[in-house]
């Protein structure tokens, strides 16, 4: 579904939705065995990786950053999800274009969208969502002594994240 | 002129990312390194607002677990009354001249332990008398100190936070230490520079010490779990099992003590005089 004046509503209230339920409900949900809490359920990323392929870039990099400093809000940790939804927006046409030239569909199309099959949704979100929570661990704990935990959190948090997509890429199938 | 706009349009797109990116990285480095109070927090009205609501949700499907573990402090508190009346007695006698710590209840509305930097939100603020540098305890134990408040609510640094440091003590023998938290399970602090001639055995009782100011002297924090000699030092450090548990806590205590001001008052002026 691409942005277009008729269905600006729609897409702002998808977003609030996923923002809100990202803050409110993912942000207390931990793995019962994980004491450590290392794995994190992120959801909202899914603004940004579903936005139509014709949006334009700089649009979707502000959007990233509006996005990320909400929920920075909500999670008292100033600049690290946006920093990391930003690294994220900025990756995502390099992404496309990695995976776009097996499928021999052209990109620029005004207002076009494309349905994909899960398999090339499911690579292509992996893609950017093991950036996101890379870039996500390396920016909130800040310190090379932690490496460790850095990349056993991002790997657990990764898988997490990654199943949650893939219901919604069931649920809600989303055209690019 | 044609030139720079078609340079502009070719690359502008990675400007923004670095214009962001840059911005960004400068929160969280500012935030990292200085306790500086940052606009983007829970504090503020919106994302307090929020929090709240949904709490009170949450709060409603399980009441009877908040008004089960009131009950229960209730309880011990009457227990203790009834106990030891002839204490109660002289106490209310002496009551008004005595009175320096006065105890403001609330409940939490927005609660974390899963990051390196932890933090909650309670429902009192500055019009309910809550300052910063104020304690936070709960029944079990310790919990924070108040970092901002606004006016309704306040943001409390929790104990599970790299930033917080608290001077806690053993209470069987009275040597002290700096209680933080190294990042990973929630459940266990650590007590550092106890010194090596300090005799200590599994399963002593570790409390706050009272030489930071927030805290009164004696609240429990927990039982020594594990002792350990800090390579190449004189110092131990000493896991510290807690009985509260910070991931599900509803209803907490912030804590006014009034000399505090006072000594900080004080020790102010002796800094000066240096």
């Amino acid at each position: 579904m691409p942005i277009s004046t008729n269905n600006v509503l729609k897409w702002v209230l998808r977003i609030i939705m996923l923002v809100l339920v990202q803050v409110l409900i993912l942000k207390k949900v931990h793995l019962p065995w994980d004491k450590n809490q290392y794995g994190q359920f992120f959801l909202y990323p899914v603004i940004i990786i579903f936005l139509p392929a014709a949006t334009s870039r700089p649009f979707s990099l502000l959007l990233a950053f509006v996005v990320g400093l909400t929920v920075d809000m909500f999670y008292n940790s100033p600049g690290v999800h946006t920093g990391s939804l930003v690294l994220m927006a900025y990756l995502k046409p390099y992404a496309f274009s990695l995976l776009e030239p097996r499928l021999g569909i052209k990109i620029g199309q005004e207002s076009a969208s494309y349905s994909f099959g899960f398999a090339w949704l499911f690579v292509y979100t992996s893609i950017l969502i093991f950036a996101f929570c890379l870039s996500y661990f390396i920016l909130e704990i800040f310190t090379a002594y932690y490496l460790v935990d850095i990349l056993l959190k991002t790997v657990l948090s990764f898988i997490l994240s990654l199943i949650l997509i893939s219901f919604y890429i069931v649920i809600f199938n989303p055209k690019i | 002129m044609y030139n720079f706009i078609q340079f502009i349009l070719r690359f502008g797109s990675f400007f923004l990312f670095l214009l962001f990116e840059s911005i960004s990285i400068y929160l969280v480095v500012n935030y990292n390194i200085s306790q500086r109070d940052i606009f983007v927090n829970s504090a503020n009205i919106v994302s307090g607002k929020v929090n709240e609501r949904f709490a009170r949700i949450e709060g409603f499907i399980n009441q009877y677990g908040i008004i089960d573990s009131v009950a229960k402090e209730n309880a011990i508190l009457y227990q203790e009354r009834f106990n030891y009346p002839f204490l109660f007695d002289t106490l209310d006698r002496v009551k008004d001249t005595m009175i320096h710590v006065k105890v403001i209840p609330a409940a939490v509305i927005d609660n974390s332990v899963s990051t390196h930097h932890n933090y909650l939100l309670i429902n009192r603020g500055s019009s309910n008398g809550v300052e910063k540098g104020m304690a936070v305890i709960s029944h079990n134990g310790i919990v924070g100190i108040i970092k901002k408040c606004s006016k309704n609510y306040s943001l409390v640094l929790s104990i599970l936070n790299e930033e917080a440091k608290i001077s806690a003590t053993i209470r069987r023998n009275g040597y002290f230490g700096s209680l933080v938290w190294d990042g990973k399970d929630p459940n266990i602090l650590s007590l550092e520079d106890v010194p090596k001639h300090a005799e200590i055995i599994k399963g002593d009782t570790i409390e706050t010490s009272g030489y930071s100011l927030a805290f009164p002297k004696g609240i429990y924090i927990g039982k020594v779990e594990d002792i350990a000699l800090k390579k190449g030092t004189n110092f131990y450090s000493i896991k510290c099992k807690t009985q509260n548990n910070i991931s599900n806590i509803k209803t907490v205590y912030v804590v006014n003590n009034s000399s505090r001001k006072e000594i900080q008052e004080l020790e102010s002026d002796a800094n000066i005089n240096k």
